[in-house]
């Protein structure tokens, strides 16, 4: 096992160094750049951006810049933010608590909740319960996640008054999960819309199968066997769909972040996109490329550990 | 299980019933602010003068008449005064007169040592400040006592009295420091200001409490917290939620949600800025006759967008330099909405619907062109549209291409948009050389339109040489006749700033200029509503 997993480690080395030229290229490619924001005030003369462009070596030749940013990068030198000049790696570090903390919850959210009415639409198959939870899954995956933070904060937070609109804390860190709860809910409804269709699906086939009939025959009760039997067989698809779903939940997160002005990496993204920023721009975009290789990785590994026949599979190969 | 747990959430959520966002009292003010600063350090940026004003002072502030009022220094220089004189070999010496008493926040007296640093840290070529306009005029600042800096310019500057605008560096913090990284000061900037900074929590809010040994007087409000919020939609939610109090530069297109919010009321006030049409000389030849220009004057009808499209909350203006500037000429020509005469007007410079288009055309090319503004600014699309119908009514065709603020940027500051609806927000001393002047097409100016007229150059160039304000008026006006005639840039409103303030906020004076809403916060104070009386 360990032997696999370097062997993939190795071979993301090269994928991640075409990926890095490739988001450098594009980034650069955008028109604009870190001074554009200056072009609009006219108290800054063409002179003063000329001489910005030397200081901060945007005058350079791009294969330059690269190479520069690729060999500084690679030993842990993310360089300084084109917007504030303060480190990039502080800027990214100050922000990944914040971006973790609305993944991770509404990851696990949207997981109970896949988990909890995949299983009833399963076992009610046909019935109303089925019909109920089937439609909203569809509304859940078709309702854009801007829309639904608006409409969110509209309904809880300025007539029922319920839950602060926006905002991670209040002022000196109060209130911390009245503020989590909207964001995570509007960023899990999606995920947990389509995960129930997994659920749904591999639990209907699972209950079917010869291992749950004997298990019913032998006087198993229906609690047990699906707890302790149809459930963990009916997740294993549902596995792969988690790892990499999980990278795919940052894109999720940049426009909830910026609904609910969370302060985490999608917003420091977004303003970087605005702003040009492009030292800070290519650490997320390279940090996004490391986990979306780690989750398929992930993904890869936990199969196997679950179900042994992969893992046979694996070694025959081998 | 988990049902007991889901109830046992739903309960507690209703449990606890409605939250009551506290209003805003003697003890904190909320703003809601649509973006974050980079830095606090004054020079090294130019947006964000909000959040700043209230930590750093300027030598002198525009008031909301902007007036060129003094704060740090005692008087603000003028002719009259005699603390502005041009020499007899055409250099311009200004004294300024520091205000005694003036402690930083940290306890140091402030000193024309200060304004000499700063003079010297803007120039040396190792700092890059956002800007060195005027201060790469100066030749030399002398120091004869602790309150008085005696400033000589290489020539005459016509904007000396706004050169300390953003006050001074403390030479005592930030002398033998690297400024470009400097996060300490940048960060929590020592100033002489009402506030100083308490927390800046990146992405979230800043935090500034009130300064104990104010010279004016500790301010009334110990605390404002300013949230960045940069969705206009949550800013609103937030305002209508009572969980901010104050939103500045409230999108037009978002008036109609806010008006009514209990405890709020709606401020507006004209500001030193203007939307405009843009006419690119250069990618359109057509709009090099001037009979062109004005026919695309003609037809739009700025009443109706002011009136109907933004619902009167604009004001329609004729002139480039705006009513509250002393420079303003009331009387320039005015081109009001006249279809028929668009119409002869293309008649007579050659542009016929010979194919029956319903496009015009002059020796087989059609009048036609794309117009561009700002994607994602609500009002200035809704403007474009009608604009682009107003047209098509003469037989003009303009297709629409707007894009994202950063390309358009590119784009607008490098001359390529034939026809551009945008606000050119100007700065409060008139000088306005930068963007019509013939030789400062980009990237020497603004002069987006590629615009040549002699005389308007020779003008302004004239008014930016005098000190004297009667006679750079007589040019002022002379300038600005001109460019209403000609129409290189078709003028359509004033930009209406519209911000939103607790009822019980006393003392707001929104003003005009980029010094904000918070220039005189020192002043606020919140008054016990109603109830509680």
């Amino acid at each position: 096992m360990a032997a696999y997993v370097a062997g993939r480690l190795l071979r993301a080395v090269p994928l991640l160094f075409g990926l890095s030229t490739l988001i450098f290229t594009l980034v650069h490619a955008a028109p604009g750049g870190p001074l554009t924001v200056y072009l609009a005030n006219p108290n800054v003369r063409p002179e003063d951006v000329a001489r910005l462009e030397r200081l901060l070596g945007l005058d350079r030749p791009l294969p330059e810049q690269y190479l520069g940013w690729l060999t500084a990068f690679a030993t842990g030198d993310w360089g300084f933010s084109y917007v504030d000049g303060r480190p990039v790696l502080e800027r990214v570090l100050e922000r990944a608590g914040a971006t973790l903390e609305l993944m991770g919850s509404a990851f696990a959210l949207a997981l109970l909740v896949a988990l909890l009415l995949g299983s009833l639409a399963a076992l009610r198959s046909g019935g109303r319960l089925d019909t109920l939870v089937s439609s909203a899954s569809i509304v859940g995956i078709s309702l854009p996640t801007f829309w639904l933070g608006l409409v969110l904060q509209l309904v809880f937070a300025v007539e029922l008054r319920w839950l602060p609109t926006a905002g991670r804390m209040d002022a000196g860190g109060g209130e911390r999960f009245a503020h989590l709860v909207l964001p995570a809910s509007t960023l899990a409804s999606f995920y947990a819309a389509s995960w129930i269709r997994y659920v749904r699906a591999s639990l209907r086939a699972t209950l079917s199968r010869d291992f749950v009939r004997a298990g019913r025959a032998r006087g198993l009760s229906e609690a047990r066997l699906l707890a302790c039997h149809s459930l963990p067989n009916a997740l294993f698809p549902l596995v792969t769909v988690l790892a990499l779903d999980f990278a795919l939940l940052f894109s999720g997160a940049v426009v909830t972040e910026t609904v609910f002005a969370w302060p985490g990496m999608g917003t420091l993204l977004l303003d970087s996109v605005y702003r040009r920023d492009y030292s800070v721009l290519m650490a997320i975009l390279m940090v996004g490329s490391v986990a979306v290789v780690l989750s398929n990785l992930a993904a890869d590994v936990v199969y196997g550990w679950l179900d042994p026949r992969v893992r046979i599979a694996r070694k025959e190969l081998a | 299980m988990m049902r007991q747990t889901l109830l046992a959430l739903v309960l507690i959520a209703a449990c606890s019933g409605p939250r009551t966002p506290a209003p805003p009292t003697k003890q904190l003010l909320v703003v809601g602010y649509d973006r974050e600063p980079d830095t606090l350090n004054r020079f090294s940026t130019h947006i964000l003068e909000d959040t700043m004003i209230c930590i750093s002072e300027g030598l002198t502030v525009w008031n909301e008449k902007m007036e060129a009022i003094p704060v740090l220094a005692e008087v603000v220089p003028s002719p009259e005064n005699g603390l502005a004189r041009v020499l007899d070999d055409g250099k311009l010496e200004v004294t300024w007169k520091l205000r005694p008493g003036v402690l930083w926040h940290d306890g140091t007296p402030f000193t024309s040592k200060d304004v000499a640093f700063t003079v010297e840290t803007i120039n040396d070529p190792s700092y890059n400040p956002e800007s060195t306009e005027g201060f790469d005029l100066i030749e030399s600042v002398e120091t004869p006592d602790h309150l008085t800096a005696v400033v000589t310019y290489r020539r005459i500057y016509a904007a000396y009295q706004d050169q300390f605008w953003r006050g001074a560096l403390p030479r005592h913090v930030l002398e033998g420091k690297d400024l470009n990284s400097f996060p300490e000061y940048d960060r929590k900037p020592i100033g002489t200001g009402p506030y100083k900074v308490e927390e800046w929590r990146t992405g979230e809010y800043l935090l500034l409490a009130r300064n104990e040994g104010y010279w004016r007087g500790a301010p009334s409000i110990e605390k404002i917290l300013f949230r960045f919020l940069p969705s206009s939609n949550t800013r609103m939610n937030q305002l209508r939620s009572g969980e901010v109090h104050v939103v500045d530069n409230v999108p037009l297109d978002k008036l109609d949600e806010i008006e009514g919010t209990a405890g709020v009321r709606i401020s507006r006030t004209m500001g030193n800025s203007y939307a405009h049409v843009a006419l690119n000389l250069r990618e359109v030849p057509a709009f090099r006759d001037r009979r062109v220009r004005q026919a695309v004057a003609h037809a739009i009808d700025r009443r109706a967008i002011a009136d109907d499209v933004l619902d009167g909350v604009v004001t329609v203006v004729d002139s480039v330099i705006q009513p509250m500037s002393w420079a303003f000429n009331a009387g320039v020509s005015a081109y009001g909405y006249d279809p028929a005469r668009a119409r002869d007007l293309l008649r007579e410079a050659g542009y016929e619907d010979r194919d029956g288009d319903g496009i015009v055309e002059k020796d087989g090319v059609p009048l036609s062109f794309p117009g561009t503004t700002r994607s994602g600014h609500a009002e200035w699309e809704m403007v474009l549209q009608v604009l682009q119908a107003q047209l098509k009514a003469v037989g003009i065709g303009m297709e629409i291409r707007n894009y994202e603020p950063t390309l358009l940027g590119e784009l607008w500051f490098t001359g390529k948009l034939p026809f551009f609806l945008s606000a050119w927000t100007l700065p409060a001393d008139p000088e306005i050389t930068l963007f019509y002047a013939s030789d400062r097409t980009p990237p020497q100016g603004r002069n987006i339109y590629y615009y040549e007229n002699e005389e308007l150059t020779r003008l302004l160039y004239a008014s930016d040489q005098t000190i004297d304000r009667a006679r750079r008026k007589e040019l002022l006006f002379q300038a600005q006749e001109i460019l209403a005639r000609e129409v290189p840039e078709i003028p359509l409103y004033n930009r209406t700033i519209v911000s939103a303030i607790p009822d019980t906020l006393r003392n707001v004076k929104p003003n005009p200029t980029n010094a904000g809403l918070f220039w005189n916060v020192h002043e606020w104070a919140i008054e016990a509503p109603a109830s509680a009386r």
